[in-house]
């Protein structure tokens, strides 16, 4: 039987790393799918949600069992997403486009979704359209709707992700789908 | 005690406390909508015993416009449609240690994005607290908010 | 353009499931005929699955095979400093018997400690007492209630009745402004 999260986190907090390595392999697709909708770039997202595992880990004795595990990582993995999106707009850019390059931005392979050669371009130029238009938001608006529609969260368990009130929820994440029903007026 | 005795006795006070601990983990919200006006002295004989409370307003007309009652787990939402469109989201939080029911309460009305009320607020069980001042048919909306949970 | 009263508020609640049941068959069965806002309703929809689409192709582009390497060099990285390494091995290998362990020598040190401030700086007879804990802020109290916290859109008055004893939040709509 698959342990609890709340086991887990008790077993880490006695050292055991073998715990840890479950919980991370319980949440890693989570923690990277979060941060790549905030950084779209994959080896960022990737360094992003293996840095907000370590910090976790790190502090683990700080973990009150009240709250529940995810909310807690997922709050560090936006926090760091934020960061490093801070700090990757103040470095000059080397590439055209930042995230387009080889690294694995969005541009890194077709979408293998339809085996119709012209389909399949039609749906990877959707897909960077959505990207682009994930990248046009604010932080605040990217991580309500991330947290949303991809991992399907609550109002009340976003609210405790970003420290903010169930309002504050429900107003960024109206503004944040009106800019990308703007964005994307001729897909939708 | 005789052990026959002391068997049926112990069950009845372990389903005792139970049906007790289950009692108190609901919270009864109840949410009254009153229309308060200056056009006539009519007063909705449905509120008098909130009259005093009502008097306070300075109206002098007041009817009874909407009443629900609902029984909510502790952490869960109840929502209330309002005159209007409006509707109210009513969360109780907790039975805080001085005997009082916390509440998460937001009020929503029309297209906005942003609530047009977003609080915290604990008010004593069997007590209320008034949400009043939007306009609705020529008077203005009152809505009382009451909790009520088992001790 | 039509517009709905009930729309884009109640129907993005509804879309993402943030109304109980009552309202919630309300709504349905609103939505189910009116035609803004089965409009509204797709659009969300047709939001969520564009978003989730384009972060799961990414996702399935992402390597996973070296994640957990990743995660434990970095926590190793973070290890303790090494003077803290230092004092571990001290304390469990290097130390001899005779000494006293830490515990010891912490009790020590505070005790030298609060000796020298004691006699160094003696307390005045007239030193306030510490601070209580300072109450949770309460925007508006009474028997009946209290508000924790309170933003709204509106502008907003909140006050209590002395007479009969009700808290209220008066929430003004913008062209009357002769109450409170």
């Amino acid at each position: 039987m698959e342990s609890s999260d709340w086991e887990l986190v008790r077993r880490c907090k006695e050292g055991d790393r073998q715990a840890f390595r479950e919980l991370v392999e319980r949440y890693q697709r989570k923690t990277v799918a979060i941060a790549l909708g905030m950084l779209h770039d994959r080896e960022d997202a990737l360094e992003v949600s293996q840095e907000a595992f370590a910090k976790v880990f790190t502090n683990i004795q700080q973990f009150k069992e009240e709250a529940s595990f995810y909310t807690w990582l997922y709050r560090i993995v936006v926090n760091l997403a934020i960061d490093r999106q801070r700090q990757k707009s103040r470095q000059p850019l080397l590439d055209d486009d930042q995230g387009n390059g080889e690294s694995g931005g969005v541009d890194a392979t077709p979408a293998a979704m339809n085996s119709d050669p012209y389909e399949q371009v039609k749906d990877k130029e959707l897909g960077d359209r959505i990207r682009m238009a994930i990248a046009e938001l604010t932080p605040a608006h990217k991580a309500v709707i991330l947290l949303r529609e991809v991992e399907g969260l609550s109002y009340e368990e976003i609210s405790e992700i970003l420290q903010c009130s169930r309002g504050t929820v429900m107003s960024r994440l109206h503004y944040a789908r009106k800019r990308l029903q703007s964005l994307l007026r001729h897909d939708l | 005690m005789k052990r026959s005795r002391l068997v049926p006795f112990c069950f009845a006070s372990v389903l005792l406390g139970t049906f007790q601990a289950i009692a108190g983990e609901m919270v009864e919200l109840r949410i009254e909508t009153v229309l308060a006006t200056d056009s006539s002295k009519e007063f909705d004989d449905r509120l008098r015993d909130i009259r005093p409370q009502l008097n306070e307003f300075r109206f002098s007309s007041y009817r009874l416009v909407q009443e629900e009652r609902r029984r909510v787990n502790w952490g869960k939402q109840a929502d209330f449609s309002l005159p209007g469109g409006r509707f109210l989201q009513v969360v109780p939080t907790e039975y805080t240690t001085d005997a009082r029911i916390a509440l998460k309460v937001m009020l929503m009305e029309g297209t906005t994005p942003t609530p047009l009320v977003d609080t915290r607020l604990s008010i004593r069980n069997h007590g209320m607290v008034f949400v009043a001042g939007r306009r609705h048919q020529g008077g203005t909306l009152i809505i009382r908010i009451g909790a009520v949970t088992d001790e | 353009m039509n517009t709905c009263p009930r729309s884009e508020r109640v129907v993005a609640l509804f879309h993402d499931d943030e109304l109980d049941s009552p309202l919630r068959r309300e709504v349905a069965s609103h939505v189910a005929g009116c035609v803004v806002c089965t409009r509204t309703l797709a659009a969300f929809e047709r939001v969520q699955e564009l978003v989730a689409q384009a972060v799961s192709e990414q996702l399935e582009e992402s390597d996973f095979s070296n994640f957990w390497e990743g995660v434990a060099s970095r926590i190793d990285q973070q290890a303790p400093p090494s003077w803290r390494l230092w004092l571990q091995l001290w304390r469990e290998r290097l130390r001899p018997a005779w000494m006293p362990g830490t515990p010891v020598w912490v009790a020590t040190t505070a005790a030298l400690l609060v000796t020298t401030v004691l006699v160094f700086h003696p307390p005045a007879k007239d030193s306030p007492l510490p601070l209580p804990d300072p109450a949770p802020t309460v925007l508006a109290a009474n028997d009946q209630a209290q508000i924790e916290s309170l933003s709204s859109t509106a502008t907003v008055f909140l006050w209590n009745e002395q007479e009969g004893n009700a808290t209220v939040i008066w929430v003004g709509d913008d062209y009357e402004g002769d109450r409170p």
